[in-house]
């Protein structure tokens, strides 16, 4: 019995979401994320789940579709599909920086390249391995580690500057 | 310690995320929207190269025009009709480059014994065959089985025959004729135009020439165009984009005036580049002296709503046959004048 979108869309899209709310550290960017890719999931099912692990693969196309915004069409089209007033939300430093003290971890992750924050996502809060991060990133095991060391010296640095 | 504290922070945000419910139905409805656009857009493309093959056939013969390219094999004023009935395939190929070739659109044309109409019947190219000796396929499909060759050119002509002889297959009826009309005519057909203006909805780089095309109307030379229209990547949605772009193309073409019989005589020879005329049962003269004689076409519908199959997970297309079987009945009866009387509603 194969698996079906919509059994897949019940286990797997709050999984999504919060995954996609981790990289984004904006849940409307999120919520617009996940969508434009469950879309592309659905309309390919047949695709994705000749996958070995369609989660996995579904996972990685998110994250390509993040990395990807700046580069590509995606940020592009959210912006001109967004009210004018909600534009702002694109930079999330502001909203994360009006955050309580505790939050400041939070706000410097905004600031990091985003494949380093991604690497710190899936092994800090997906608790992958790295040699599956390093497929869901498409690079090396090498890279994921001085991706997550650079990451976590720069938020080291941000520490100690930090009374 | 800043590792704990990563940890910490990513599970203090997880209830930022949104609620998946609502965000569920968003995703169903633009994935109903967006297949209805991919019909849509298939069907068109489809159409674009069904208005190119149908356009062909009564223009290219038709005495009027006096078409150049028929050049002595036509007999001038040798209209005639034949005394047994005719069924040509013409398939509308895109060669890619040359290196492969599907035929995306597959129309029977038959001209009835002693008939001056031309009745086309068009199949799906997605319709689940069986190809002789191969098996399953689809049929736009076995025109790239038929003409692919390891390591060497694909072999067009082997592709039509071996597309004619799955659709005697899968229809029963005896194909006497192709015609191959392949995508990479239209460049040639644009330059006897004078170009094309053509109006894009958004800008196109060229990952061939490098050139950027503006968002907006332009009009463009055959070369220009073929570079324009076969760009896929970097658009935001790829493949749909430019089966749009192809609309936008055919817009232009059909804006343009394709009555004035000099510049369709110019559009028909530079047409005729790209089209091949391969028979089997019949002499190419034969054939366009009989396709001289016809002077109506006519559309018979064996029924759109194609009912869909899936095997091996492998979407197919099967016709109906309540509403095929009396056409190909009446095609092979010799019949069909009389049946298409009789059934009003399915001939256009």
């Amino acid at each position: 019995m194969t698996l079906t979108y919509e059994e897949f869309a019940d286990v797997q899209l709050g999984n999504m979401l919060r995954y996609a709310v981790m990289l984004c550290g904006d849940p409307h960017l999120a919520q617009d994320l996940v969508q434009e890719t469950m879309v592309r999931v659905q309309l390919n099912w047949r695709k994705v789940v000749r996958a070995d692990a369609p989660e996995r693969y579904v996972r990685r196309m998110i994250t390509n579709q993040y990395l990807d915004w700046r580069r590509g069409s995606w940020l592009r089209r959210v912006l001109l599909r967004a009210e004018p007033d909600e534009a702002a939300r694109v930079v999330p430093v502001d909203h994360a920086q009006a955050t309580a003290d505790r939050d400041q971890i939070w706000s410097w992750l905004a600031r990091l390249p985003k494949a380093q924050r991604a690497a710190l996502v899936l092994r800090y809060y997906e608790d992958l391995p790295d040699a599956e991060i390093a497929e869901i990133l498409g690079c090396a095991v090498g890279t994921v580690r001085s991706s997550i060391s650079r990451a976590l010296a720069t938020l080291r640095a941000e520490l100690v500057e930090t009374p | 310690m800043i590792e704990e504290q990563l940890r910490e922070t990513f599970e203090r945000h997880e209830t930022l995320a949104p609620s998946s419910a609502p965000l569920r139905e968003a995703i169903d409805r633009a994935v109903r929207r967006r297949r209805r656009q991919r019909r849509l857009t298939r069907r068109l493309a489809g159409a674009t190269l069904a208005v190119a093959a149908a356009l062909s056939l009564p223009f290219a013969f038709r005495d009027a025009v006096q078409p150049p390219f028929v050049g002595d094999t036509f007999l001038p004023g040798g209209a005639q009709t034949m005394d047994r009935p005719l069924t040509v395939a013409v398939l509308g190929v895109d060669d890619d480059g040359g290196r492969s070739y599907r035929a995306d659109t597959v129309l029977l044309a038959h001209v009835p014994a002693a008939s001056h109409t031309a009745y086309l019947v068009s199949l799906p190219s997605d319709l689940l065959v069986e190809i002789p000796g191969r098996g399953r396929a689809r049929l736009g499909e076995t025109f790239y089985y038929g003409s692919e060759r390891r390591d060497a050119a694909p072999d067009p002509g082997a592709g039509a025959e071996l597309t004619a002889g799955t659709i005697t297959a899968a229809t029963g009826l005896p194909i006497d004729a192709t015609v191959t009309v392949r995508y990479s005519g239209l460049r040639a057909v644009t330059d006897a135009l004078g170009g094309v203006e053509i109006c894009v909805d958004q800008e196109v780089s060229s990952r061939h020439s490098g050139r950027v095309f503006p968002a907006g109307c332009q009009r463009l030379d055959g070369r220009s165009m073929v570079d324009l229209l076969r760009q896929r990547y970097g658009l935001p949605h790829g493949a749909y984009d430019r089966d749009a772009n192809g609309r936008a193309f055919v817009r232009g073409l059909l804006a343009g005036d394709v009555n004035d019989p000099v510049r369709l005589a110019r559009v028909v020879q530079a047409a005729s580049a790209g089209i091949d005329v391969a028979g089997t049962g019949i002499s190419t003269p034969r054939l366009l002296q009989v396709a001289a004689g016809v002077d109506t076409v006519r559309s018979v519908d064996i029924g759109s709503n194609f009912r869909g199959i899936t095997i091996d997970r492998v979407s197919y297309q099967r016709l109906d046959p309540a509403l095929s079987a009396p056409v190909f009945a009446a095609i092979k009866e010799n019949r069909l004048t009389e049946w298409a009387q009789a059934n009003p509603r399915a001939v256009r």
